[in-house]
């Protein structure tokens, strides 16, 4: 198993993660809320997951980018670290799911409403264990070879639409109250930038760890710039009225493409970028679940635990949630705080780490 | 740590994936809801977001 990674390869799985399922959801996400400043509340979580990740990345440095497993045991003792290891694993094995069901849940009801939702669940399960089972490396080579393609279809895409934007669905700016704002900002904050913390569990693999912090916050930035650009073209073609009552504004926004009779229908162009980004979330994802669990375990393979956790994460992506109405409201409502908890305990743990001096031990 | 020891976790930890997840799948292809995650999570954290938000 080659789980090694170089620093372009890292920016490029952070990209991934951040477009993975907010490039559709996202829009309605923050405009839900803030209407038409839906792009302000945008800027607003963008600018709040750099500092939490920020933060993040300065506490992993001074541990030497060890793993956030080992990490916990270093810094909470032996109990208390395993308690919030198995956290993690919950935390990672449940987040693959919600991201299933919503592939699941945007299949059914926008491309092939007739078919079958476990179809989807099974195959993207299965491709993420065939990756993972060949180690973090594979997709972080798919990655740098699809990633060009998948922004070049992004990019595309959204050029098309320019024709039908306007100004005008984006005025009064600050129209809402504050509060309505950081209400859109607060639904998108946790969903994608506190849980991209999953992938604390694969910066032991960084080479040339001091480029790290760098290709990281890169890597999130690019991936927050293109969510602001999506928001605000979606919200500048279609207004804010349409968007809140859409669950995947982005992929009706390219149903409006059409540039001469040739270039119609391409609104699946998006979705392929939709679904690499997916992909790449569910690897990270399951492949911070078997880490977790071949450290607690102190096994010396994490392949065993790949078929069981991802039977769970099938049947957890079925259970959780009766219909998409109960999905989004949850997501909405719960994500960011669900998901900010884990971070606070883990930064917690961490920063008693180094005022009792652990942070020297990391890495002996 | 010594083999047996690290055996035993190695074991213990499989055991009780396994075995939450058959219980989890069986729940669920029985239509049994055992484990209501999202009913927990909401139970915990929904007077928080309504002292930030007013519901």
């Amino acid at each position: 198993m080659n789980h090694n990674l170089n620093h372009w390869q890292l920016s490029l799985i952070v990209f991934s993660f951040i477009m993975g399922s907010s490039l559709l959801m996202a829009p309605n996400l923050t405009s839900f809320f803030s209407g038409q400043d839906a792009w302000i509340s945008m800027i607003l979580a963008v600018i709040i997951g750099f500092l939490i990740n920020i933060l993040w990345l300065f506490l992993l440095k001074r541990y030497q980018f060890q793993s956030i497993f080992a990490l916990n045991e270093l810094t909470a003792g032996k109990i208390m670290g395993t308690a919030v290891n198995i956290t993690i694993v919950f935390y990672a094995l449940h987040l693959a799911a919600y991201v299933i069901r919503n592939l699941s849940n945007f299949m059914i009801a926008n491309v092939i409403p007739e078919s079958n939702p476990w179809t989807y669940q099974i195959m993207i399960i299965l491709l993420a264990v065939y990756t993972t089972y060949y180690g973090f490396n594979n997709i972080a080579r798919v990655s740098e070879f699809l990633n060009p393609w998948m922004f070049l279809l992004f990019i595309g895409s959204l050029l098309l639409t320019i024709n039908k934007f306007e100004f005008s669905n984006l005025k009064p700016v600050f129209d809402q109250k504050f509060v309505y704002i950081a209400q859109g900002a607060y639904s998108t904050t946790g969903f994608p930038f506190i849980e991209i913390i999953l992938l604390g569990s694969v910066f032991v693999y960084v080479k040339q760890k001091e480029k790290l912090t760098k290709s990281y916050m890169a890597g999130l930035l690019w991936g927050g710039a293109v969510l602001i650009i999506t928001v605000i073209a979606v919200v500048g073609v279609q207004g804010d009225y349409m968007v809140k009552r859409q669950s995947y504004p982005t992929y009706e926004l390219m149903r409006n493409i059409s540039v001469v009779s040739i270039l119609e229908r391409i609104e699946v162009l998006i979705t392929v970028v939709w679904i690499f980004g997916i992909l790449v979330k569910v690897v990270v994802c399951l492949f911070a679940a078997v880490s977790g669990l071949k450290h607690i375990s102190g096994h010396t393979s994490m392949r065993v635990f790949l078929l069981p956790c991802a039977i769970l994460i099938w049947s957890m992506a079925n259970h959780i949630h009766e219909n998409m109405m109960e999905f989004t409201d949850f997501v909405g409502q719960n994500w960011t705080m669900w998901w900010f908890t884990l971070y606070a305990v883990i930064v917690i743990f961490l920063i008693a780490g180094i005022m009792r001096g652990k942070d020297k031990q990391a890495g002996t | 740590m010594n083999n047996k020891a690290q055996s035993i976790k190695y074991r213990v930890t499989l055991t009780a994936l396994w075995g939450f997840t058959i219980i989890y799948t069986i729940s669920f292809l029985a239509g049994k809801q055992l484990f209501p995650f999202d009913k927990w999570i909401g139970a915990l954290f929904k007077p928080v977001y309504a002292m930030m938000f007013g519901g």
